[in-house]
């Protein structure tokens, strides 16, 4: 039996040819896009980005593709962040201040209803949320509420936490540097996986104030 | 149209001739109707036992009356139909009465409880037409607007004639072109229906003309003078008449004849609904109210419905055996009346609810009504976008979580940090100044942090900020950003204390 004949068998499928292209967001780096299937976060699947401190969230990776969506859908919802999402920086980078609604809650179910909800409802166009550790059923859940909405689904987790058998569509781990991320795609449907990609922050000029 | 009338001799009598008389009062085969159709058309809804009915005394085969304190004297009010059997009348003392019948149960009269009942008609009437007036004793309806919709006066009559013959014991309805002469008309005992003004005159000539006296000093006058009729007032000259008798009197029999505007106050709906449902008495669990959430919730749907109004927010109050136990809203962010999407809000609401005790009752309140606005639909449906204005998620939010837990950001101009932003409702914008690079991050409060040489070899962009002396909270502090390490950081020193603190992220 040749390659190309078992190919041709109704019950083998290839990696790459799994999902169809799905609508993406650019990134708004150039690495990111390269590296992401169809170019881009995928809109309408779970994104889950490891990280080894919430409180240090690589935000600034999403800020161009917010600022993207924003227009497209009512709401940005933001669920539990661990810090105040400080307003004057946000705008200063781009994001719509009246599309963010911010949600906070203490229970871990009332985080995962809420974000089912977020991404389930069609009003939100991207939902970021930062949970505890995620189980495989909840991360199950929250890709169909995504994929049911065609919202951009965001999960912040910590690396150490994370459970292996994610059912989100594309995994990230991120590691802090000082001019940036180091990215590697651990899960990625429809893609090759990368190790050690540098994504760099782009540096906002600066300017010296003294406000009285 | 051709006026039709029967008369009877006293207002009383009509009523102990029993009900048959009311219903045969119009003929089943309603004469042609008028091609235009009256301005104003009102029917007067007298209902002669009402302070009866509305202490619960309707059909008694004792003898009852209502009385009322009247100075020194206790009056009779309302004889029910055995009492009067028994000579007891309407304006005797309560001694004179006891003395005709001694077996006579007198209850003293609660006006009250017979506004309330008035109340409830009115709400019930509001379904044929908005302009109704609540009355001493009755209703004043404006049906003008209404005779088309239901298919003329007829039918209309007959509606609201069922209606109330269901509910209240031997009422007297009138239909005439003014106020003043509707309610003599029902008050006289006299069931007439008169749309044309051209008939009016002839309709209110012969009821007695002490209808229209209010004070017992005119009564005695109109007694020596020999007018008993109000068409012997009207043959009377004007002056003398306003001289005699005072002008209110002249003024009354303008309006009566139609000869000077004669404005209502309507009734206004009571702005509250409360229901409640009496739950088995051992009491149930909140998973189990589901049932009776669901039927409050229609009747408060019919409710608003009949009254073209939405509700804003609602207020569950659950109660146990020993008493209330707990207050639940749901609050909504837009307006609306489908007892479908109430009813997954209150469940919503529900949801976390934990009560000591089981419930053995529940009710539910509303207070904040708006006024319904009537929004087309699109003609393509395909036109319409997958998307909603969002409200929907916030209210789901808001109903699980409380709505303190759902809200929207927005800049405030201050320079303190801590206070360039603040919470506001999701969708509300503010001014967006510009100003120093901030972070996208703010710790909730700030963190001291140990100043090393390295901190402090890699601080950069010095920027003071000293604010605040104002309120409560003076700040001077100088900022730096700490942008060479791994982890970007805002850091200030305190330049009273001279401590360091980490206080935003980049």
């Amino acid at each position: 039996m040749s390659l190309e004949s078992c190919l041709q068998r109704r019950d083998i499928w290839r990696g790459s040819k799994i999902s169809a292209p799905g609508r993406t967001i650019a990134t708004g780096f150039t690495v990111l896009d390269q590296h992401l299937p169809d170019g881009g976060w995928p809109v309408g699947t779970l994104t889950e980005i490891l990280v080894e401190d919430a409180t240090y969230s690589p935000l600034w990776l999403l800020l161009p593709a917010l600022a993207a969506l924003a227009p497209q859908r009512p709401w940005q919802a933001w669920i539990t962040p661990p810090a105040i999402p400080y307003a004057p920086g946000l705008h200063q980078n781009g994001l719509d201040l009246s599309k963010i609604l911010l949600i906070r809650t203490a229970g871990h179910t009332d985080v995962l209803w809420s974000a089912e909800q977020s991404l389930r409802s069609r009003a939100c166009s991207a939902v970021l949320f930062w949970s505890g550790k995620l189980q495989r059923t909840a991360t199950r859940r929250l890709q169909l509420a995504a994929e049911h909405g065609q919202t951009l689904g965001i999960c912040f987790q910590n690396h150490h936490g994370a459970d292996s058998h994610s059912m989100a569509a594309l995994r990230l781990h991120c590691r802090l540097t000082a001019n940036g991320v180091y990215i590697d795609i651990i899960k990625c449907r429809g893609g090759p996986l990368r190790q050690g990609l540098l994504v760099q922050r782009r540096t906002a000029p600066t300017v010296s104030v003294v406000s009285t | 149209m051709g006026a039709y009338q029967q008369k009877s001799a006293s207002g009383r009598k009509v009523s102990s001739s029993g009900p048959s008389l009311v219903r045969s009062l119009l003929p089943a085969h309603a004469p042609v109707e008028p091609v235009a159709r009256p301005d104003h058309l009102w029917l007067a809804i007298y209902l002669p036992y009402l302070p009866l009915e509305s202490l619960g005394h309707s059909n008694n085969s004792q003898a009852i009356a209502v009385y009322e304190q009247q100075g020194q004297t206790q009056q009779i009010v309302t004889p029910n139909q055995q009492a009067e059997k028994n000579g007891v009348r309407p304006g005797m003392t309560l001694a004179v009465a006891q003395t005709l019948a001694p077996a006579l149960k007198a209850v003293a009269r609660d006006t009250a409880a017979e506004k309330a009942q008035l109340t409830q008609f009115a709400i019930k009437a509001a379904c044929w037409t908005p302009a109704i007036t609540v009355l001493e004793g009755g209703l004043l309806l404006d049906i003008a607007g209404s005779l088309r919709l239901y298919g003329g006066t007829q039918s209309l009559l007959g509606q609201i004639r069922s209606w109330i013959t269901n509910k209240a014991l031997l009422p007297c309805i009138a239909l005439m072109p003014t106020p003043t002469s509707a309610l003599l008309c029902a008050h006289a005992g006299k069931s007439i229906c008169v749309s044309s003004q051209s008939k009016l005159n002839a309709a209110v000539r012969t009821l007695p003309a002490q209808m229209l006296a209010t004070h017992p000093k005119q009564h005695r006058l109109l007694m020596q003078l020999g007018i008993r009729t109000i068409g012997d007032l009207q043959r009377l000259p004007r002056n003398g008449l306003a001289r005699r008798l005072g002008p209110g009197i002249v003024g009354r029999l303008d309006k009566l004849l139609s000869q000077a505007p004669d404005p209502q106050a309507f009734f206004t709906l009571p702005p509250e609904f409360t229901r409640s449902a009496t739950l088995p008495a051992e009491g149930v669990e909140t998973p189990f109210l589901l049932p009776f959430i669901e039927r409050l919730l229609v009747r408060l749907e019919s409710y608003l419905c009949q009254h073209h109004i939405l509700v804003e927010h609602l207020h569950w109050c659950l109660a146990g055996a020993k008493g209330p136990l707990m207050k639940i809203p749901v609050q909504l962010t837009r307006p609306c009346r489908d007892t479908q999407h109430l009813l997954s809000l209150s469940q919503l609401a529900f949801e976390t609810v934990q009560t000591t005790s089981p419930i053995t009752k529940i009710t539910l309140q509303v207070h904040c009504f708006t006024r319904a606005t009537q929004i087309s639909s699109g003609l393509f449906q395909e036109m319409q976008s997958d998307t909603d204005d969002g409200s929907a998620l916030v209210e789901r939010l808001q109903s699980r979580l409380g709505p303190a837990a759902v809200h929207g950001i927005c800049i405030q101009a201050d320079h303190r940090p801590e206070k360039a932003w603040h919470h506001c409702t999701p969708g509300e914008t503010g001014p967006l100044p510009g100003g120093a690079q901030r972070p996208l991050w703010l710790l909730e409060a700030p963190r001291p942090v140990q100043a090393n040489q390295g901190l402090l070899q890699r601080l950069d962009c010095r920027e003071r900020i000293c604010s605040g002396w104002w309120d409560d909270h003076p700040v001077r502090r100088d900022y730096y950003q700490d942008t060479t390490s791994v982890k970007k950081t805002w850091i200030f020193r305190d330049l009273n204390s001279g401590q360091w603190h980490l206080h935003g992220i980049f």
